[in-house]
């Protein structure tokens, strides 16, 4: 894999911008893009310009590090050969904040925590 | 769980069955569905691993031809199925296109392993052409100006065909590696019980004391060793580590005690005398199995009547031979014919009196308190004077054992370290001993407990068993190519010419290899390899030798406390279809010089086989006459891959100290080992006569004690370079087996940090010094200096640094990604122990500094 | 029948014969991994320990995985193995965004073991010497998949995956430390699931609802 060293976040964590301050907001861009009414481009797939990133970063207005957060804690359960983050890899709990069951997003990745 | 031979052949014919009946279970598409799982082969042929020494028992999946996977035989009870990731990856080991695929000439006179040997490739025939004439020249003069190295190529083809070979030809000079492994180990053992090899009794043991030994790493026995000790955690044996760095092995145990290199013989000396304070002293086991009770004189030999040592006789209140009716007293000072002597336990107890658990800590590093605490646990858990019953026969049960490997033998003092371990063991009576250290093949050699002939001039080119290693019983592998820097230095009374190599890579695994290599310049080079190792890119003549998996070998065996058994390998593939493998080659050259019907009667007397003489044989041939021999078929073998035999307790519990020391009129275990006492006066006499210069003489009695003594926990590094403060040790990784597999690219990508190495330091001392994770470092010795990258870590010593060996090549065949890293030995002091010539791999002193 | 897997931690001792295994078992290109350890410290000198985590596909009974695919190319089999089918893969790599456990790794350019260039004779095996699982071609996403193959043939032989040597996945009996186990989850009677009932096991990331089937037992 090609190794895509990320920039370290110095600045505050800024998670979100004024169009997904709320949940609500969230929900209501999320439906608008299920239904075709946003643009946010037609070929599926990860790099920037397509869908993925048209929607976490150019529609939702999620910053590069936001997601990308420059290294993982040595005990963090995630498969890796590298110590710092390497492309694609991002702490997938900022992706259960919207992707949960009961989250925003309309994608449900996520299930409910078994008991 | 085992997969019976049936069962594997029944596998391979329903796989291919499966496939027509095409795929029920998988959701496949209608392209793939066309094209079914349906090779021509797909079969699983058993054989035995030699990716490293532990001979785990494979069974190898060629499909089509070809090696498709390599995985554990089941029915091997060293590893029981299990592999390590080089015995998976065995088959890059094969399908490797940097292997040595012609014989290849060298026409560049430039022998340095960097420079480009410039090779020709020359047909079979002019090899063996120059390599015979030459032969037959040395042969003519004096044959013992041939050497024949091996390492790996013991456990391929067997060190017995060599030595079979070298004997039919006349030369002494057949050289293994042991003296860079636990040769030290070896010897400490010879002199106290008559033989080597011990494995701890992990299944009945409580107390399992491991001085850096690190089987979950490398080393013998490991798959056996790794299994047994977490079963037995789970069990409830403790389990305590006692070495500089946190192993993996040790990161595995309830506690680990990191104690600064070099320095164990004074942990366990201090630990002796704690057992002793507090009682915990096996007197029976003292007094029936060892010459505890013999009686010392000033001069530290035995008292004698005739030539046999004598006891005091607490029954007839008189010195005795140890013979008959007689009450040995262990302790005590008493006067025989008007001459002073005490026990050798008591002198022993006497050395220790300034060896206190508080000295102990100031040299050691290990807290006082945590002496005395593993003393008192170890002292408990022994359960001294306690028997238990195991197939019926009563026997003694004392479960603690104190196992080791490098840990206390790759040093100076490395055999009068192990010879404290040993103290320590028989204080409790542990050997032997339910739960305790078996041992292999006691009193095996009754010359081991004789003092050495000190031989001089030498008559090997290693020096072994000469003046200068009077008790190296297993060659001394880094001494060669310093006799051939300057052979009248070491009174050599011949000029060595021509050296065979197989599968070893000698420079880059001793110490200060510079050395190494400008020692094997000056002699004309024949090796055979599979690859171009340093040791090969320095040959005039490269023969390609075949791998384990595309020949035949009688391969050697682990046993272990379960079972014992006999394997072979047998070929599999033939990748660059090489014609011979290392066996012909010695069957060629035999025939070729005339000497092939005495080496073919030589081999018969080592293997008991029935070979006729005149004709050469094959591997294939040699193996079903040895099978044969062994009252068995090569073709059994070919199926099984082994034959498996089970032990009983008897076998392990009762033919070893028990049949050969135990009681009046046998020989006994030394627990003081006065054949040393008779060594050193003989070394100084030798010394006198021959007015040899290169022998230090003001020691004789610190190197060769009849008991260890403080100052073996002083290596010369210790006291002399007082500028470098670190203590830099060594040590061996899963990913590699010594600098061999460099190559393998699964191995260099298996782990996040297995393609190259690095110094560990404890992550205070680095950031004290500035040094971050990953920052480039020098660490530099005495001898010279390397640049390293860092690691910091919380599992090592604030004093110690650690660099692992395999990497660090610098030969001009390996490609460039074999060659990331650095080799320590580069910079390592050599300070060989002059009882057995082990290397000192554990010994320097180094600085460290930001790059 | 849900077949998962146990990983004793406390036995692990990192030598990563479970990587090698998989590796060239399913033929895995160099830089991706069906399997890895990871690997770190715990703690401060002297009282210091290594931990092992050894990481394959989890095989979630709820996989994020084969609900992020636009192509609907990952299901979930009746014995619980979650499969990429390589056929519909388009290489999207939503499902690599999706998996919380970083288990799933993308064939970008087809590499070869030796950086010569040249396949070795195990590289060059072909199409109808591999198992269909093992016919990788770039652009398309890889993971573990319990050796399906392997449980595949044994299902079809009458063996219980997980009985013996060769009805396991490649990464459970070679284990040197025996700290792998494999079997039927939904079987109370399983070895799998007395470890799980007797032990303290855990599973990965339970916060993610995705209800492993690969256990750790802690």
């Amino acid at each position: 894999m090609r190794v895509w060293t990320l920039a370290i976040a110095v600045l505050a964590l800024l998670v979100m911008t004024a169009a997904v301050a709320t949940g609500a907001s969230i929900t209501d861009t999320a439906k608008a893009i299920k239904k075709g009414k946003i643009d946010v481009g037609r070929i599926t797939g990860m790099e920037p310009g397509k869908r993925f990133h048209n929607i976490h970063n150019r529609v939702l207005g999620l910053q590069c590090n936001s997601c990308h957060v420059g290294s993982l804690a040595p005990d963090y359960p995630y498969q890796r050969k590298h110590k710092d983050l390497q492309m694609g890899q991002v702490d997938r709990g900022i992706c259960l904040g919207c992707h949960k069951a009961n989250g925003p997003a309309e994608t449900k990745l996520y299930g409910t925590m078994a008991e | 769980m085992a997969v019976s031979r049936r069962e594997f052949l029944k596998g391979a014919a329903s796989l291919t069955a499966l496939a027509m009946m095409g795929d029920a279970f998988f959701d496949l598409s209608e392209a793939e569905a066309r094209v079914p799982y349906a090779p021509k082969e797909d079969v699983l042929i058993p054989s035995t691993d030699v990716m490293c020494v532990n001979f785990c028992g494979i069974r190898v999946r060629r499909v089509n031809g070809v090696i498709r996977a390599i995985y554990g035989n089941p029915e091997n009870p060293q590893n029981r199925g299990h592999l390590c990731p080089k015995g998976i990856s065995g088959i890059f080991d094969t399908y490797n296109p940097y292997r040595v695929k012609r014989p290849l000439k060298r026409t560049n006179p430039d022998k340095d392993p960097s420079a480009d040997p410039r090779w020709v490739e020359i047909s079979y025939e002019e090899a063996f052409e120059e390599i015979t004439k030459r032969l037959k020249k040395i042969k003519k003069e004096d044959p013992r100006k041939l050497i024949w190295h091996h390492a790996h190529g013991k456990y391929l083809i067997r060190d017995k065909f060599p030595k079979d070979f070298c004997k039919a030809f006349g030369t002494p000079n057949v050289v293994h590696r042991t003296t860079v492994c636990e040769a030290a180990r070896h010897v400490a053992d010879e002199i106290t019980w008559g033989y080597h090899g011990f494995l701890p009794d992990l299944d009945n043991c409580r107390y399992f004391l491991n001085m850096g030994a690190n089987p979950m790493e490398a080393e013998q026995w490991a798959r056996w060793l790794d299994r047994k000790i977490i079963e037995n955690i789970e069990r409830g044996m403790k389990y305590v580590v006692v070495e500089p760095r946190l192993s993996n092995t040790a990161t595995k145990a309830h506690e680990w005690i990191p104690i600064r290199p070099g320095t164990d013989a004074l942990f366990l000396l201090a630990m002796a005398r704690e057992l002793i304070d507090n009682g915990f002293v096996d007197e029976e086991f003292l007094v029936t199995y060892t010459n505890a009770p013999m009686l010392v004189g000033r001069d530290g030999k035995f008292i004698r009547k005739g030539d046999k040592p004598l006891i005091w006789d607490k029954k007839s209140n008189s010195a005795r031979p140890y013979e008959g009716d007689v009450e040995p007293a262990l302790t005590g000072s008493y006067t025989v014919d008007g001459r002073a002597c005490k026990t050798a336990f008591e002198v022993f107890k006497e050395s220790l009196k300034d060896i206190t658990p508080e000295y102990a800590e100031e040299v050691t590093g290990v807290p006082a308190e945590t002496i005395r605490r593993v003393a008192r646990e170890f002292g408990e858990a022994a359960s001294i004077g306690s028997t238990v019953v195991k197939e019926g026969h009563k026997l003694r049960y004392r479960p603690v054992s104190i196992h080791t490997f490098r840990g206390l033998s790759a040093h100076e003092y490395g055999v009068q370290t192990n010879r404290a371990r040993m103290l320590v063991m028989m204080l409790v009576g542990a050997f032997d001993a339910v739960g305790g250290m078996h041992l292999h093949s006691v009193y095996k050699k009754p010359k081991y407990f004789k003092p050495s002939k000190c031989e001089y001039p030498p008559n090997r080119v290693d020096l072994q068993e000469s003046v200068f290693f009077p008790h190296a019983t297993h060659n001394v592998a880094q001494q060669v190519a310093l006799t051939l820097l300057d052979p009248d230095a070491y009174g050599l009374p011949y000029r060595p010419e021509m050296m065979i190599s197989y599968a070893t890579n000698r420079p880059m695994s001793a110490s200060d290899i510079k050395k190494q290599i400008e020692g094997y310049k000056n002699i004309f080079h024949v090796s055979i390899a599979t690859v171009l190792t340093e040791f090969s890119n320095m040959a005039d003549i490269v023969l390609p030798d075949k791998t384990y998996l595309e020949a035949y070998h009688w391969s050697p065996t682990r046993w272990n406390l379960e079972y014992k058994h006999i394997a072979i390998r047998q070929p599999i593939v033939n990748v660059y279809n090489l014609p011979y493998d290392a066996f012909d080659y010695l069957m060629i050259f035999a025939e070729r010089i005339g000497i092939l019907d005495k080496y073919i009667k030589k081999i018969n007397k080592t293997w008991k086989t029935d070979l006729k003489p005149g004709r050469r044989y094959s591997s294939e041939e040699m193996l079903a006459a040895i099978a044969k021999a062994k009252k068995t078929t090569l073709q059994y073998l070919k199926e099984h891959g082994l034959k498996a035999k089970k032990l009983h307790a008897k076998d392990i519990y009762l033919k070893g100290v028990e049949k050969k020391f135990k009681g009046p009129g046998k020989p006994k275990m030394n627990f003081y080992a006065e054949q040393l006492v008779w060594t050193a006066e003989k070394v100084r006499e030798t010394v006198k006569k021959h007015r040899i210069k290169n022998i230090r003489t003001d020691n004789l009695d610190v190197v060769y004690s009849p008991l260890p003594r403080k100052e073996h926990a002083f290596p010369t590094p210790h006291l002399e370079a007082k500028d470098y403060p670190f203590y830099l040790c060594t040590y061996k990784r899963m990913y590699f087996n010594q600098t061999a597999n460099a190559t393998v690219p699964t191995l260099r990508e298996i782990a996040h940090d297995s393609d190259e190495n690095f110094v560990l330091i404890n992550a205070s001392t680095a950031r004290s010094m500035g040094i971050g994770d990953g920052d480039w470092v020098y660490v530099e010795s005495r001898i010279g200096r390397v640049k390293i990258r860092a690691k910091l870590t919380e599992g090592i010593r604030p004093d110690t640094v650690a660099i692992s060996y395999h990497y660090g090549h610098i030969s001009s065949g390996l490609p460039e990604y074999a060659r990331k890293g650095v080799n320590p030995n580069f910079i390592i002091e050599l300070h060989p122990d002059r009882v057995a010539g082990m290397n000192s791999f554990n010994d320097t002193k180094v600085k460290v500094y930001k790059a | 029948m849900r077949l998962g897997m146990v990983i004793d931690m406390r036995r692990c001792f990192g030598c990563r014969a479970c990587v090698a295994a998989c590796k060239t078992e399913n033929m895995v290109q160099p830089g991706n991994y069906w399997n890895f350890v990871l690997e770190y410290e715990q703690g401060k000198y002297p009282n210091v320990r290594r931990i092992f985590v050894p990481m394959n596909c989890m095989h979630c009974q709820d996989p994020p995985c084969m609900k992020a695919c636009p192509e609907k190319a990952i299901s979930k089999n009746k014995q619980g193995v979650v499969l990429i089918n390589y056929d519909k893969c388009k290489g999207r790599k939503y499902c690599i965004a999706a998996c919380p456990y970083g288990v799933i790794h993308f064939i970008g350019n087809e590499k070869t073991f030796y950086p010569d260039g040249k396949k070795t004779p195990y590289e060059a095996l072909p199409a109808r010497a591999r198992h269909p699982l093992h016919r990788k071609k770039p652009g398309i996403a890889e993971k573990c998949t319990f050796c399906w193959h392997r449980i595949e043939k044994a299902l079809k032989e009458g063996k219980t995956p997980g009985s013996d040597y060769d009805s396991s996945p490649a990464c459970i009996k070679v284990c040197p430390a025996n700290a792998r186990y494999f079997g039927d989850l939904d079987d109370p009677n399983s070895e799998v699931s007395r470890l799980i009932a007797t032990k303290r096991a855990i599973q990965l990331k339970k916060e993610f609802g995705t209800k492993p089937q690969v256990y750790y037992i802690v």
